[in-house]
């Protein structure tokens, strides 16, 4: 019996496969055995409804199986920072640099594994790592350190199309996992440390044709640029290194934006910065920027506004908020961007929350204790004040 | 002074550039040699491919065909393909001189590409649709996935392996494409290829592309076969003709 059971699950599994639409995607909370993309389900929240393990048992939790992605002595560097996709029974990961592979979720057994040959002189800002892929119809997507997306066949791994964004020289690499809409596959780059002027890129999930790019830093002539000082827009970094999310009742793609460069010295590039460490509202079909709010202007403190932002309807409104770097949590109207409350929620030293609800220029502000940022964490379990470098709470 | 030390630097960026060997037979059964250990699991013993990497017989080299590019080739490998550096990663570890060796010895084995007879054009309409080729292979991403994929398997392996996988594909299985027949314990049989198995689990692709996640013990029958789930295209299937212009697209392909 149990083998009958067995074989029609599988059967089920393959029978499922490949049919990975973008409805179930936006639908993805009502089928919590799986875990569709980076966020886990449609509101970002990254928070799974099953329920078998809990508070509970989760202290009788034991390894079941263990997937080795790299070892000392094979090549293998960086950190491993991937939420895999669970899809149907199978598990699709990506691991050290460029590294993706589909496991058998039961048993951990590989189906296929896929391993890019990187160039010895590539400059990944921040961190050899990979948070993941998107999975849209029969294919999966992944950015690489040598800043290329690329799609691979999701049953077999092999290449269906490789694209090369920008180029990596100039210190782009690409470590967030990309996010399907419709059928266009979103990514943005990290390398904000190293003078980058970001984008974020929508890509044909069929082709990978190139369908728009919005630049995070404006060029002269757009709106925006103004807020840059000299030609300091071309290296003015706002970087995208985190998953956005995509909201189907306003057809919005919301991308997160971190620091300007450089990074943590504001000479030379006076002015707020945009659109660095903003929460972005662009069209999904043109890339077209909607609204936008700057969470940190003139941001000196490396306050990355790249936590990923959650949609929540409430009272029929429909809200995106953030608990952001500078130590505020955001609440905005998701269809306008209007700026609805901003709370600290720690004890945060450089701003107050009047100042953050008016968007108050706080550039000459330092916070106390040379540069340190106190925050103490609201927490029935009286967590005692944290001292956190430079950012007021880390997601 | 300091005109003669950018001379003498100049020289010796120079002399990167050229094999210093060139020409030398000791120098190419040198490099015959270390051929052998470091590249032929790829390319091929003799270097006419291995299935994996490219036949590097022919004169034209898909990464540059000069002394200075084969070097880099081999130094500092091709980013985006299976091709390592030379040191580190997952090095093959050899030095500049060795480098140098290996590219003498694939010097004296360069031929002549043989003319190709076949009509891509004819070759692509018959891959996609009368000889049924793309039921099961991909190329570029377009096709089936019973088979290997067949993008790159025209730099890969000679045309006479080609040739004989077509006319005969049981003869020699591709690399993880072992045929396999499960019986599950409900008596359904299932055939399609080996994914992945260890003793108490296999992952397979049936014929309909299904990927199945089985336990070994719950099956009535696990049996493997060496007989290729492609039929053998003989030339009452297949032309003389037929082949060569499939070929042809393959080559072109692999070319691009």
């Amino acid at each position: 019996m149990k083998g009958a059971v067995l074989l029609a699950w599988s059967l089920c599994a393959g029978g499922l496969f490949g049919q990975v639409t973008f409805e179930r995607l936006v639908n993805s909370s009502k089928e919590p055995q799986n875990w569709l993309t980076y966020s886990g389900e449609d509101a970002g929240r990254h928070v799974s409804a099953l329920d078998q393990i809990n508070v509970q048992n989760g202290r009788s939790l034991v390894a079941k199986w263990v997937y080795q992605t790299g070892a000392p002595g094979d090549g293998s560097n960086g950190r491993f920072e991937n939420t895999p996709l669970v899809v149907d029974g199978i598990l699709y990961g990506t691991a050290q640099d460029g590294r993706v592979f589909a496991l058998d979720a039961r048993t951990g057994r590989p189906i296929w594994r896929y391993q890019r040959q990187l160039p010895k002189d590539i400059r990944p800002c921040c961190g050899r790592v990979n948070r993941g892929l998107a999975i849209l119809g029969d294919k999966v997507f992944f950015g690489t350190l040598d800043a290329h997306v690329m799609a691979l066949d999701a049953k077999t791994g092999h290449v269906v199309w490789d694209v090369a964004a920008v180029d990596y020289k100039k210190g782009y690499s690409f470590t967030a996992a990309p996010l399907a809409v419709k059928n266009l596959i979103i990514i943005s780059p990290a390398g904000g440390e190293y003078g980058i002027r970001g984008f974020v890129d929508a890509y044909d999930a069929d082709t990978g044709q190139r369908k728009w790019r919005f630049n995070t830093v404006p060029e002269p002539g757009q709106p925006g640029n103004e807020t840059w000082e000299g030609d300091s827009w071309k290296t003015g970094g706002a970087p995208g290194w985190v998953t956005g999310a995509y909201d189907p009742v306003s057809n919005q793609i919301f991308w997160t934006t971190g620091n300007p460069a450089p990074s943590n010295r504001g000479v030379g590039r006076t002015g707020d910065n945009l659109y660095s460490d903003c929460l972005l509202a662009l069209d999904a079909d043109t890339g077209k920027l909607n609204w936008y709010f700057q969470f940190t202007k003139h941001d000196t403190h490396d306050w990355d506004a790249t936590e990923v932002p959650v949609m929540i309807d409430l009272d029929g409104k429909h809200l995106i908020v953030q608990a952001n770097r500078n130590g505020f949590f955001y609440v905005l109207d998701r269809p306008t961007g209007k700026l609805l409350s901003a709370t600290p929620f720690g004890a945060v030293t450089w701003s107050h929350a009047k100042d953050a609800r008016l968007q108050t220029r706080i550039s000459s502000r330092r916070p106390k204790a040379g540069g340190y940022v106190l925050a103490r964490l609201a927490s029935p379990t009286g967590i005692r004040p944290h001292l956190i470098r430079k950012r007021a709470f880390s997601m | 002074m300091n005109r003669l030390i950018l001379l003498a630097l100049a020289a010796t960026l120079c002399a990167q550039d050229r094999n210093p060997f060139a020409n030398d037979p000791k120098a190419a059964e040198a490099g015959k040699s270390h051929f052998r250990i470091n590249c032929s699991l790829c390319h091929g013993l003799g270097a006419r491919g291995g299935g994996r990497g490219p036949d590097l017989t022919h004169a034209q080299k898909k990464h540059g065909s000069s002394d200075a590019e084969l070097f880099r080739t081999i130094h500092d490998g091709v980013p985006g393909t299976d091709m390592p550096a030379a040191i580190g990663s997952v090095g093959v570890e050899m030095k500049d001189q060795e480098i140098w060796q290996v590219i003498t010895y694939l010097r004296s084995i360069e031929v002549k590409a043989p003319p190709v007879s076949g009509n891509p054009a004819s070759g692509k309409d018959l891959f996609y649709s009368v000889a049924n080729c793309s039921k099961c292979h991909m190329v570029e991403g377009k096709g089936g996935r019973l088979g290997p994929d067949l993008t790159d398997v025209g730099s890969a392996r000679s045309v006479e392996s080609i040739v004989e996988s077509i006319r005969d594909p049981s003869r020699q299985l591709a690399d993880g494409y072992q045929t396999v027949t499960v019986v599950t314990a409900d008596g359904h049989e299932t055939k399609g290829f080996i994914m992945n198995e260890d003793s108490f689990s296999v992952q397979m692709m049936d014929t309909s592309e299904r990927i199945l996640l089985l336990e070994k013990d719950k099956l009535r029958s696990f049996k493997k076969s060496s007989v290729s789930l492609m039929p053998p295209y003989n030339t009452t299937v297949l032309s003389d003709k037929d082949l060569q212009d499939i070929i042809a697209y393959l080559l072109k392909k692999a070319a691009q």
